[in-house]
C-alpha cells in the first residue's frame, strides 16, 4: 500500500495502491495525519482508491477512522475512484452512504459518541439529535 | 664495539652502540658465550656474566645461533621478543623488546572476544524459545558452562515457594520448588524484587543454606548472587557457585555475569509476559468452547470453525445459539466477525456477544437489537467494527419459520430442497462505527430438507484453487451448497468446510465459520432439547 502525494493550497490527494488491510493500515493513517498536520487550512481530503487492491476489514475500519477525524476537523472527506470490489464492500457493509455523502467544508459535523467507553444505550432520537452536522453538541449532550 | 645494522649508504655511517641502545641488548659470539651485555641487560638477566654461556632465560640461550630468527618468551612476570642482527664475524646481537603491555592487551582482547562471543551464543540460546522453563534452563546450562561450576536461575513468585532451576556441577538439569522465603539468603530478597536493580552480592558460602548447594558438590568456595533484570518486571536471581579449590570471582567475570544476567532477564521476562498473554488468551478461548449443536425445538443446527492459523488471531469469528427462554419463544442465532485481531478483537467479541446475549428478551425485533449494540459498540477510541448475521428460528409443523437479518455480513444462503440457492433478502449496516445504522430483516420458510446456511468471509475470500491466489468466492460457496441438497445440517457442514478446506490447500487463510439451520426431514418432532446453550467464537 503506497499512497503518493498531491496537494493543492487546501486539498490533500492521497493515491492508494496495493492492498488495504491489517498490515498496510497503520501506515496509511500515519500518512493521512502526517499530511493533514503538514497542510495547515486543509479544508479538502481526497483518497483516490483507482489502484487498490483488496481492502479487508481492517483497512474498512481505517477509511471510517480517517472520515472520522476528518469530519472532527471540518475537512471534507472524498473516497475518489472507488472500483467494483470497494463498491461492493461499502455496500454489503451498509456504509457506502456514510464515506460517499457530501459534507459542506468548514463545518465540523460531529458524528461522535460521548467520549465515553461506556456509552449508554442512549435513545435514538437523543444521538440523532447530537450526529446532525451543524455546531457544537449543547452542552451535557 | 660498535655494530653497524645494514642500511642504504648514504655515505656517512651511523654507528649504534650497544650501552646507549634504548633495550637490553645481549650479544653472543658464534660459541653461544656472552660477549657484550648493556646496562640493562644486566639488570634484566642478573645471572648473566662476559664471557659466560646465556643460562636464562631459556628460551633465549637455546635460540638457533646459525641461522637466528626472532624469538619471545618471558623473563621473570614480563614479555619479551628478542630480534637478532648477525654481525660479519658470526656474532649475534639480540635486541630485547618488553612486549608486557602489547600481550596483555592481546589477551585481553581475546578474552574481550571470546565474552563477546558468549553473550551472542548465550543470546541466540535465550531467544531460541518463548518458554519460561526453557529460558530458566538456558540460562543455568550457560551460566554453568561459562562462569561457574554450578548455577542455580530462581524465578520469583507471586506464592511462597520459589521455582528453581539447577545446573550442578555435572552440567545435570533439575527443576524444584523450594518453599524458603527468599530472605534466609541475604541479597536473594534484593535480586528478586530486581528494582531497584541491587548489585552483585557476595554471600559467606558458610551461611548458604542447603538448598543453594547441589548435592555432591563438595565444598563451596564463592558465591555470587546476581539480579535478572527483566522488561520492567523482576525476572529473578542467578546464583552462580564456585567450587572452593577455584579461583574466586573476577572482577571481569562478574560484570560479565551481569552482562550474562542482562540478557537472560529480558528473555526470560519476554517468555513470562509471551506465556501471560496467552494464559489470558486461553482464559477468553475457554469461556467459549465450540459448541456441540445438535436438535433444539425440532431443528437441526450444525457449526463448524476453522481457525487461521496465524498465531496472533485470537478473536475474530464468533457464533451462538441461544435456545428459546422464558423471554424469548425463539432460538436466536448469532454469527459475525470482528475487524481485527488479537487481545483487541477478542475483547470487542466478547462485548458483543455478551450484550447480544442481555438483549435476548428483544430478539422479536432484529433492527431495534442491532441499534441497542451498536450504540452500545461505538466508541470514540477507534473504528473497529463488527459485522453479523441474526437468525431468530421458530418450528412452525413440518416448517421452520426464520427472520433473518444482516448487519454488514454476507447474506446468509438458503439450500432448497431441487438444489437451487437463494441469498436471503436482507441487509444492513455494520456494528460499531456510525451514529445510526438501518437493516433489513427477510422471512424464510424452509421446509422439510431444506438448510439455511450462515458463514463468514473466510469462506468466500479463502484464497487457494489451481493458481493458489484465487478467491474462493461467492458463486463456488453456492456451487457447494447446492450439492448439499437434502442433506442434514451435520453433513453440510461438513462438506463446505471441506471443499473450502481442498481450495485453500496448505494456504494462509483467515478464520472460517460456517453454521447451518436445518429442517429435519424426519415427519415427527424430535426430543426436545433447550438446557444446552452452544457458544463459540475464534
Amino acid at each position: 500500500m503506497t499512497p503518493s502525494f498531491g496537494t493543492g493550497p487546501h486539498a490533500v490527494r492521497l493515491a492508494l495502491t496495493g492492498d488495504l488491510d491489517y498490515d498496510t493500515c497503520g501506515e496509511l493513517l500515519q500518512r493521512v495525519r502526517a499530511a493533514l498536520d503538514d497542510g495547515g487550512g486543509v479544508e479538502e481530503l481526497h483518497l483516490d482508491c483507482g489502484g487498490l487492491g483488496t481492502v479487508d476489514s481492517m483497512g474498512l475500519s481505517t477509511l471510517h477512522q480517517i472520515h472520522r477525524s476528518a469530519g472532527r476537523d471540518g475537512i471534507a472527506f472524498h473516497l475518489d475512484g472507488i472500483g467494483p470490489a470497494l463498491r461492493r464492500l461499502l455496500e454489503l457493509t451498509g456504509t457506502y452512504e456514510h464515506l460517499t455523502a457530501p459534507r459542506q467544508a468548514g463545518l465540523p459535523g460531529s458524528s461522535e459518541p460521548p467520549g465515553t467507553e461506556e456509552g449508554t444505550a442512549a435513545t435514538g432520537a437523543g444521538r440523532a439529535a447530537a450526529d446532525r452536522p451543524g455546531g457544537p453538541r449543547p452542552a451535557g449532550a | 664495539m660498535t655494530s653497524s645494522p645494514a642500511r642504504p649508504r648514504t655515505g656517512a655511517v651511523s654507528t649504534v652502540s650497544v650501552a646507549s641502545a634504548p633495550c637490553p641488548v645481549v650479544v653472543l659470539d658464534a660459541d653461544g658465550l656472552i660477549a657484550e651485555l648493556n646496562d640493562a641487560a644486566g639488570a634484566l638477566l642478573p645471572a648473566a656474566r662476559l664471557g659466560q654461556p646465556l643460562s636464562s632465560p631459556a628460551w633465549l640461550a637455546a635460540a638457533d645461533r646459525t641461522r637466528p630468527v626472532p624469538v619471545s618468551g618471558e623473563v621473570g612476570d614480563r614479555s619479551f621478543s628478542a630480534q637478532p642482527s648477525v654481525l660479519a664475524d658470526g656474532r649475534t646481537v639480540w635486541w630485547l623488546l618488553d612486549e608486557t603491555a602489547y600481550r596483555s592487551t592481546a589477551a585481553e582482547l581475546a578474552a574481550e572476544r571470546g565474552r563477546t562471543r558468549f553473550l551472542t551464543e548465550a543470546s541466540t540460546a535465550l531467544l531460541a524459545s518463548l518458554n519460561l522453563e526453557r529460558c530458566m534452563e538456558v540460562t543455568a546450562r550457560l551460566a554453568t558452562e561459562h562462569l561457574a561450576d554450578a548455577a542455580l536461575v530462581i524465578s520469583p513468585a507471586a506464592a511462597r515457594t520459589l521455582p528453581v532451576v539447577v545446573c550442578d556441577h555435572r552440567r545435570e538439569l533439575s527443576r524444584s520448588t523450594v518453599s524458603e522465603a527468599p530472605d534466609s539468603v541475604p541479597g536473594l530478597a534484593e535480586a528478586l524484587r530486581g528494582f531497584p536493580p541491587v548489585p552483585s552480592r557476595w554471600i559467606d558460602p558458610a551461611t548458604a543454606p542447603d538448598w543453594l548447594v547441589p548435592a555432591g558438590f563438595g565444598e563451596v568456595g564463592s558465591l555470587v548472587i546476581t539480579p535478572l533484570p527483566g522488561l520492567g518486571v523482576p525476572a529473578g536471581a542467578l546464583v552462580l557457585l564456585r567450587r572452593a579449590q577455584q579461583d574466586a570471582f573476577s572482577e571481569a567475570e562478574e560484570s560479565l555475569a551481569g552482562l550474562f544476567a542482562a540478557r537472560a532477564g529480558a528473555a526470560m521476562s519476554a517468555a513470562r509476559l509471551y506465556a501471560e498473554q496467552n494464559s489470558i488468551s486461553d482464559t477468553l478461548m475457554r469461556e467459549l468452547l465450540p459448541p456441540t449443536l445438535r436438535q433444539t425445538e425440532g431443528v437441526e443446527f450444525a457449526g463448524g470453525y476453522r481457525a487461521s492459523r496465524d498465531t496472533e488471531r485470537v478473536g475474530g469469528d464468533f457464533y451462538d445459539v441461544h435456545p428459546p427462554g422464558e423471554d424469548s419463544p425463539e432460538t436466536l442465532v448469532v454469527l459475525g466477525d470482528v475487524a481485527g485481531k488479537g487481545l483487541e478483537a477478542a475483547v470487542l467479541t466478547g462485548k458483543i456477544r455478551n450484550t447480544l446475549h442481555a438483549l435476548l428478551p428483544m430478539a422479536d425485533d432484529h433492527a431495534r437489537m442491532l441499534r441497542l449494540v451498536n450504540n452500545a459498540m461505538r466508541t470514540s477510541h477507534h473504528t473497529r467494527f463488527a459485522t453479523l448475521v441474526m437468525a431468530s428460528v421458530r418450528r412452525e409443523e413440518r416448517e421452520v419459520a426464520l427472520r433473518l437479518t444482516s448487519a454488514g455480513h454476507p447474506a446468509p444462503l438458503i439450500i432448497r430442497r431441487d438444489g437451487t440457492v437463494e441469498e436471503a433478502d436482507t441487509g444492513g449496516t455494520l456494528i460499531g462505527v456510525l451514529p445510526t445504522i438501518t437493516s433489513r430483516t427477510a422471512r424464510v420458510r424452509l421446509a422439510p430438507g431444506e438448510t439455511c446456511l450462515l458463514f463468514t468471509d473466510g469462506v468466500t475470500e479463502a484464497r487457494g484453487g489451481p493458481l493458489g491466489d484465487t478467491m474462493f468466492g461467492d458463486q463456488r460457496l453456492k456451487r457447494a451448497a447446492a450439492e448439499c441438497a437434502g442433506m442434514p445440517a451435520e453433513a453440510v457442514v461438513e462438506r463446505v468446510q471441506m471443499v473450502t478446506s481442498q481450495w485453500i490447500g496448505g494456504g494462509r487463510h483467515d478464520d472460517i465459520a460456517v453454521l447451518a439451520i436445518t429442517a429435519p426431514r424426519g415427519a415427527h418432532l424430535s426430543a426436545v432439547d433447550g438446557a444446552t446453550r452452544g457458544r463459540y467464537t475464534a
